[in-house]
């Protein structure tokens, strides 16, 4: 099976039902995607794919074929570059476990949605648990990010 | 004048070996090859390593060695930032490392009789000091150097930016040329401490060194290390998640790809395979039957009834009784009297309960997110019948742990399944394990008596607590000594509000599930008590609640957080289906803290919603104003999830709820506004981790009773009746 991560091409024999993340983590060792649940309650895995953010515990390696796989360690864009400025200057992390599924959630939201609301940030980050409750933070961070998008 | 430095020779080395025996050579020796870097990069060749907290790499960075494990409290930072106070580091080209070494410095000598431990939010109060004595010491060596080779006074030296200067001229010399010199010079056993005046770095909002490593997916997580010739495991274990394999079949999985084993372990069946996957898929397969154990079909009912029987009970004297607080109640104008009550719940963290082990012959190697290798290596210990000093851990981040991480069950299933294939295993626990296989919170019920005299002040209080302890379970050694007492019977009497007689007592509940710590501990039901009796008592008199509390409270410390989170939250500004509660605490056990906090709900068509938090906390000197605030805004939040939301229940030995679908905890869209501010004082830290999360349940419960008129006693809120 052929794969696109992270702009390289990577060939691999595996189970074509594996879900995407034990892909990353177990046969790719790309660890910075996390594991939490397993069942898309968490975000801890969220990965782009094609662009958009997916829970890749629950996403079989199969249907990655063929798409532009994307994790914490490839992500580069415009909107990425913000999102990981205004993380900075916010100070996000606590224990950082939640933290790269949080921010690919963040990438795609401050580039699809300008100037986004609570509502908007609500609709988008509420699948992204953070157990260390670091939701205060992320909230204005995507709002910095988001106006550093806009100029 | 430039003054010349004069290098040390072999004369002065070999008289200095001689004058110290081998002291001199463990102090100098090169780092350890199996120290982790926190950072990318190992650590430089030829780095001097100064004590057991530092070393000096020969290009002039700093490397602090932080013995106590990072959780996302942002230890790693503020330990670093005490000792680069000190020593007069360029803060610029400071840097942390966890070490997997065993050294006397790095065990907490406040906890348990000693041992290798984070826990009970003391890491910054307990290493304060040695980290800047750690600092100091190296300083005054590394001046001495210089002081000896030059022939100029050490009084005319100082250290600045990772460099001795020579205040007369102005020269300097690197600490990386002087270290191995500095080596040289005696420890000194008491060197002088800055003055707090003389503070350039503590005191500084500095930004967290761990932040890189956290936005791009290169820290290592407990579940991340990777070891070569790996194999995974996937466990499932029986009720209580302690029940025994009877039997199981599982030749369905043996033949499935990439399996080599199927094995039982102590409370479980375990596949361990090529990949996580194959592992997890085949153990689906794998039918299993578990011998009955006591209390196998638990269920919450039969755990409340026992709850309710406690407190009907004698149960065991607390500490700090005083008075006579049965008789004055007799004489008391009023009683106010209600029980409360909080349920178990799980800890949660998004990273689930992994171990990796390698056993090799007589060696053993961990890699996993412990708050104590002292436990952890002790378990293993116990397991391989060795000497626990032998055994190796790697524990880097964690992703979370809130009182989680320690324990024997998964270093042991690590363990033995490495033995039983001949090759590294990490174990990795599905969410519905990890939840399983928790150390619970406990659950509480917590009854009280305030008795006020005719004025309305309470000046008798009798409480009685009915929890499970984790000392007994996790610390048997240390519950030996203090037996019967155990945690929940800490901190149940002696509030600010100047009552004359109190008395208390605990009653033990043997828990089936397993208890454990969990952020906030015993003062999460044992102020929920106080906070909402005297809460009680203001409306019974119909005072102001927040009023009532100043006029009996006589610390000024205390009054100026209160007064404060007052004005923060315009307590006193009527608006309409604005409703507000409150609750203090004035921690003097542990904490050395001062809290208050304000839970502001807004009233809709019956309905309420959390809008804000306001939270004013003293807890002493602040190291680093930005990591005191992450971590109240942290446990103020935590504190509001499990209030609102947070319950496990048990039917038949299982927990009702399994994954993060059921067991509800707080998300972002539910997340109220924060404000918070911190009030420093004093020359001593106290310290934040858990001081935000055990006033949000009793001031929450008292912004429901001023909105509804309606007093909600039981946990959480919106799972038992309050309108939300
Ligand atoms: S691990 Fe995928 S959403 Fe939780
Ligand atoms: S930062 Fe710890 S879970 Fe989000």
């Amino acid at each position: 099976m052929r794969l696109n991560i992270n702009g390289e091409d990577v060939d691999l024999e595996v189970d074509p039902d594996t879900p995407l993340l034990w892909v990353l983590r177990d046969h790719l060792s790309l660890t910075g995607t996390k594991f939490g649940c397993g069942i898309a309650s968490c975000g801890a895995c969220t990965v782009h794919i094609d662009g958009y953010p997916q829970r890749s515990c629950v996403y079989p390696v199969a249907a990655a074929e063929g798409t532009a796989i994307t994790t914490i360690e490839g992500a580069r864009s415009k909107a990425e570059e913000a999102v990981r400025a205004a993380w900075t200057e916010l100070q996000v992390p606590q224990c950082g476990y939640c933290q790269s599924g949080q921010i690919m959630s963040a990438i795609s939201l401050v580039r699809d949605v300008t100037a986004p609301t609570d509502e908007d940030i609500d609709a988008a980050m509420a699948g992204n648990l953070c157990r260390c409750m670091t939701y205060d933070r992320i909230r204005k961070a995507i709002k910095t990010a988001a106006q550093q998008m806009e100029r | 004048m430039p003054i010349e430095l004069r290098k040390a020779t072999d004369m002065d080395r070999r008289h200095f070996l001689k004058a110290t025996g081998s002291t001199g050579l463990a102090l100098s020796f090169i780092l350890p090859s199996f120290s982790t870097a926190a950072r990318a990069g190992g650590i430089a060749p030829n780095t001097r390593r100064i004590n057991a907290f530092l070393a000096v790499t020969p290009d002039n960075d700093i490397e602090v060695f932080v013995a106590q494990a990072e959780m996302g409290q942002g230890i790693t930072t503020g330990l670093t930032q005490i000792l680069a106070e000190e020593l007069g580091a360029d803060w610029d080209r400071t840097h942390f490392r966890f070490s997997t070494e065993r050294r006397s410095e790095f065990i907490s000598p406040d906890l348990y009789g000693g041992i290798v431990l984070t826990g009970g939010s003391t890491s910054t109060s307990t290493f304060f000091l040695p980290m800047r004595q750690a600092g100091a010491a190296a300083r005054a060596m590394l001046i001495a150097a210089t002081a000896e080779q030059s022939g100029a006074d050490v009084s005319e030296f100082s250290t600045n930016q990772s460099t001795v200067v020579h205040e007369p001229t102005g020269d300097v010399w690197t600490f990386a040329e002087l270290s191995e010199d500095a080596l040289l010079q005696p420890v000194p056993a008491d060197p002088p401490l800055k003055a707090r005046s003389e503070f350039t770095l503590i005191g500084q909002s500095r930004p967290r060194l761990d932040l890189a490593v956290k936005l791009d997916g290169s820290a290592k997580y407990g579940i991340d290390h990777v070891v070569p010739g790996m194999v995974w495991a996937a466990v499932r274990h029986g009720p209580l998640g302690r029940a025994s394999v009877a039997s199981f079949d599982g030749s369905t999985a043996t033949k499935m790809p990439g399996v080599r084993k199927v094995l039982v372990v102590p409370h479980g069946i375990a596949v361990v395979a090529d990949h996580y996957w194959q592992a997890v898929t085949a153990l689906r397969t794998v039918e299993v039957v578990f011998d009955p154990i006591d209390a196998d079909n638990f269920s919450t009912e039969d755990m409340r009834a026992s709850l309710v029987a406690g407190l009907a009970a004698d149960g065991v004297e607390v500490p700090q009784i005083k008075g006579d607080a049965e008789t004055r109640l007799q004489t008391a104008s009023d009683i106010i009297e209600a029980t409360y009550e909080m349920p178990m719940a799980a800890h949660g963290c998004i990273e689930p309960v992994t171990c990796t082990a390698f056993v090799q012959g007589d060696t053993c190697k961990l890699w996993l997110s412990t708050q104590s290798p002292t436990l952890d290596a002790g378990y293993a210990a116990d397991v391989l019948g060795v000497d626990p000093a032998t055994i190796e851990i790697h524990n880097e981040f964690m992703g979370g742990a809130f009182g989680r991480r320690t324990g024997r069950e998964h270093v042991e299933e690590a363990i033995l399944l490495s033995q039983a294939v001949q090759a590294p295993v990490k174990v990795i626990w599905s969410r519905e394990e990890d939840i399983l296989m928790d150390q619970f919170r406990t659950a509480a019920m917590v009854h009280g008596r305030l008795g006020l005299d005719e004025d309305g002040r309470p000046v008798a209080y009798s409480a009685k607590v009915s929890a499970t302890g984790f000392w007994q379970n996790m610390l048997p050694d240390w519950y030996e000594q203090v037996k019967p007492l155990d945690i929940p019977a800490i901190g149940l009497l002696d509030s600010d509000y100047g009552i004359e007689d109190e008395n208390g007592r605990y009653a033990p509940y043997l828990s089936p599930p397993r208890i454990g710590p969990w952020r906030g501990n015993m003062d999460n039901h044992n102020l929920l008590l106080v906070e909402s009796l005297i809460d009680e008592a203001a409306h019974h008199l119909d005072r102001d609640p927040l009023e009532y509390r100043l006029s009996l409270i006589t610390d000024k410390r205390s009054r100026a957080v209160i007064e404060r989170v007052a004005e923060l939250s315009e307590w006193q500004a009527e608006r309409t289906g604005v409703f507000r509660g409150i609750a203090f605490m004035h921690n003097k056990n542990y904490w050395r803290s001062r809290v208050a906090v304000v839970v502001e709900l807004q009233e809709q068509d019956g309905v309420l919603r959390v809008t804000t938090l306001y939270c004013v906390c003293n807890s002493g000197l602040v190291i680093n104003p930005l990591l005191a605030k992450q971590n109240l805004e942290g446990g103020l939040l935590f504190g509001f999830s499990w209030a609102f939301l947070e319950e496990t229940t048990f039917t038949d030995g299982y927990p009702d709820q399994r994954n993060f679908f059921d067991y509800e905890m707080l998300r972002i869209d539910s997340a109220p506004r924060l404000v918070v501010e911190i009030i420093e004082a004093g020359e001593e830290p106290g310290s934040f981790g858990e001081v935000g999360t055990p006033m949000v349940a009793p001031a929450l419960g008292n912004a429901i009773f001023a909105a509804t008129g309606e007093r909600f006693r039981r946990l959480p809120f919106a799972k038992h009746g309050a309108p939300f």
